[in-house]
């Protein structure tokens, strides 16, 4: 009885919360997110049928989150219409309410503070150019997460807590995101120890005392493109070494992430984050450019093993993928 | 050209051990293509010795150690047992490992001969703590973690920089929304793809003021790329926090030492490092670029 409860509030809050955006459908058959804001919006185009048609069982699926999540203009109103079915026990639900609080929690810090003070937004849209910060990031950040601030976000509860139950309910995104965070706090942890003193970046962000390459190796086998990605920087993080053969092996999970489906073009916020300002990373375009560009002259090998890769996700072939048995 | 000196030290103020200036290019970025490293050390428990192996695993270190210690270890009287702390650093990964070796000498009354016979050998972290009841992978995070922390980088792809100025001048009571978003920006002037560089990759930022400090790269897709690892200095060379409060040296017993050397990945050649005894438990390494100038870092090992 519960559960079908969970469902009908699951499925109402993402039917909420979808309608909330809007989506226009190009010529190509690609999306492109606005938000409605307080200016006229665009007609509403095929949203709500899609999910609909995504969710033959009636109740909403992962990829609905997904772009539910990824077409949010305003975390704050994802967060409150996706928290009825978090609390039903909907694990895509509480994943992506956890990736909603963090982001915010993260950015609104990073963009809008100021050695711990707030500030507002044009004061950080300053400070941002300052610092070489994408803008419209900065922009986004403050639609996206500037209601965390004005409201009392107990009641949406903690991203840790929300991750670590996506995560005991065998949600693939939350054991690879919960496997990577498992992963750096160790790495963390051995650097306070090799320094010999405490450090504040080393408070744990996940208390999941599950085994970081089991969540990896049942991750995996959804295929899902942040899942693969994950891959790449949890593999490095596992085998801590020195050869070249790390950053082989890193790009070519990127490059197997990229060509199903994740966006790695210069429009995509983590390749603003993370490189926005190297010219090769803003000229990036179709899947691969910024994977070959990164691989330099070990493209061939980063190609080959990302072949590899692919074959054994086709095939099933988990063993194979280096992640353990 | 603006000019910066880093200086690392022995225990205390004024000790200096090495001392290295290195020049700036464009926004003040140096990046390391060939390279040598030096690391010296003092002692723990009364003995150390350092050596390079090939190693990768707990097992391999401690049976570097074992070996090690049988033609290098602590004098003693027969039957009496001794313990000694290795320092052994692997010339085929970026892994060191502390290992602490118990023994004794046994004499045979038979074959009127003297044997070394271990007892124990077991990984200890910077605290002398046994870390032998964690997971292979935990130990093997921690050999990471301490080889960079020694050198102050990645032997793989050493890699330093200074901060510009306009985003922090100082180490001290600097935040991580200014340094991460500054090291990223100083990558880039060095025409260093922030993204190329691996996850946990350890590189030492130095400040105008001098003050030096080592960041760890997050996850590409982390709201802050970089984040300090815990170990910082200021321009005398003295370990400090991020309010700049010089931390004391917590170990003031032991003997012994010793030097070697091993590689610095990259596209270079010519590595070294070596490894120098004294009265208390301090060690200092430095990484040596192709036109002489170093940096490095400096703290303290288990006693």
């Amino acid at each position: 009885m519960m559960w079908s409860i969970g469902l009908l509030l699951a499925a109402a809050s993402v039917v909420l919360l979808v309608s909330r955006e809007t989506v226009t459908v190009s010529s190509e058959g690609t999306s492109n997110r606005r938000a409605q804001g307080s200016v006229s919006s665009p007609p509403l185009i095929n949203t709500l049928p899609r999910i609909k048609s995504a969710a033959p069982s009636g109740g909403p699926t992962l990829s609905d989150y997904k772009n539910a999540f990824a077409r949010s203009a305003n975390y704050w109103r994802f967060a409150r219409d996706t928290l009825p079915a978090a609390i039903a026990g909907n694990a895509d639900a509480q994943f992506y309410l956890s990736r909603a609080l963090e982001y915010c929690t993260e950015h609104n810090s990073l963009y809008f503070q100021r050695r711990g003070k707030p500030i507002g937004l044009d004061e950080a849209l300053q400070y941002a150019a300052q610092r070489h910060l994408p803008i419209d990031i900065a922009q986004d950040v403050y639609n996206r997460c500037h209601e965390f601030v004005d409201h009392d976000v107990s009641e949406l509860g903690r991203a840790p807590d929300w991750l670590a139950q996506a995560t005991a309910s065998g949600q693939p995104l939350a054991q690879a995101i919960t496997a990577t965070k498992l992963l750096m706090q160790e790495s963390q942890q051995a650097f306070v120890r090799a320094g010999g003193l405490p450090n504040p970046n080393n408070a744990p962000t996940v208390s999941d005392g599950s085994d970081p390459r089991e969540l990896l190796r049942a991750a995996v086998q959804s295929k899902e493109p942040e899942v693969l990605f994950s891959i790449g920087d949890a593999l490095t993080l596992m085998a801590p070494s020195t050869n070249s053969d790390n950053n082989t092996t890193r790009f070519a999970w990127w490059l197997v992430a990229c060509q199903r489906g994740l966006d790695c073009s210069a429009n995509a916020e983590w390749v603003k984050n993370s490189c926005a300002n190297f010219p090769q990373c803003a000229a990036a375009d179709g899947p691969s450019d910024l994977v070959q560009t990164l691989a330099g002259d070990k493209w061939p090998e980063v190609e080959e093993r990302a072949q590899e890769i692919n074959a054994s996700l086709d095939q099933g072939k988990w063993g194979e993928l280096g992640l353990g048995s | 050209m603006q000019e910066h000196s880093q200086i690392c030290l022995g225990r205390g103020a004024g000790r200096s051990a090495i001392k290295a200036t290195m020049g700036a290019l464009g926004a003040g970025v140096s990046l390391l293509l060939s390279l040598s490293c030096g690391y010296s050390a003092r002692a723990a428990n009364g003995f150390t010795h350092v050596s390079v192996c090939n190693c990768a695993t707990t097992a391999d270190f401690t049976a570097a150690a074992k070996t090690i210690s049988a033609s290098n270890h602590p004098s003693a009287n027969f039957n009496t047992p001794v313990t000694a702390t290795y320092t052994v650093v692997s010339a085929t990964t970026t892994r060191t490992a502390y290992i602490q070796v118990s023994g004794e000498l046994v004499y045979s009354l038979q074959g009127h001969s003297v044997t070394w016979v271990v007892s124990a050998a077991v990984p200890v972290d910077s605290t002398g703590a046994s870390i032998a009841s964690e997971t292979e992978s935990s130990q093997e995070s921690f050999y990471g973690a301490l080889d960079q922390t020694l050198f102050g980088a990645n032997r793989g792809a050493p890699t330093t920089l200074n901060m510009p100025d306009d985003y922090a001048a100082s180490f001290i009571n600097s935040d991580d929304g200014e340094t991460s978003p500054g090291i990223g920006q100083a990558l880039i002037l060095a025409g260093i793809n922030p993204a190329s560089i691996p996850i946990n990759t350890v590189i030492t930022v130095t400040f105008s003021d001098g003050t030096t400090a080592q960041f760890v790269k997050q996850s590409a897709t982390a709201t802050y790329q970089w984040l300090w690892n815990g170990v910082a200095h200021n321009k005398a060379g003295q370990r400090i926090n991020r309010s700049g409060n010089v931390i004391s040296n917590p170990n003031t017993a032991g003997v012994g030492g010793g030097s070697g050397s091993a590689p610095v990945w990259g596209n270079g050649s010519g590595s070294y490092w070596y490894f120098g005894g004294g009265s208390d438990c301090f060690f200092s390494g430095s990484v040596t670029l192709p036109d002489g100038s170093t940096f490095g870092s400096s703290g303290w090992g288990p006693c």
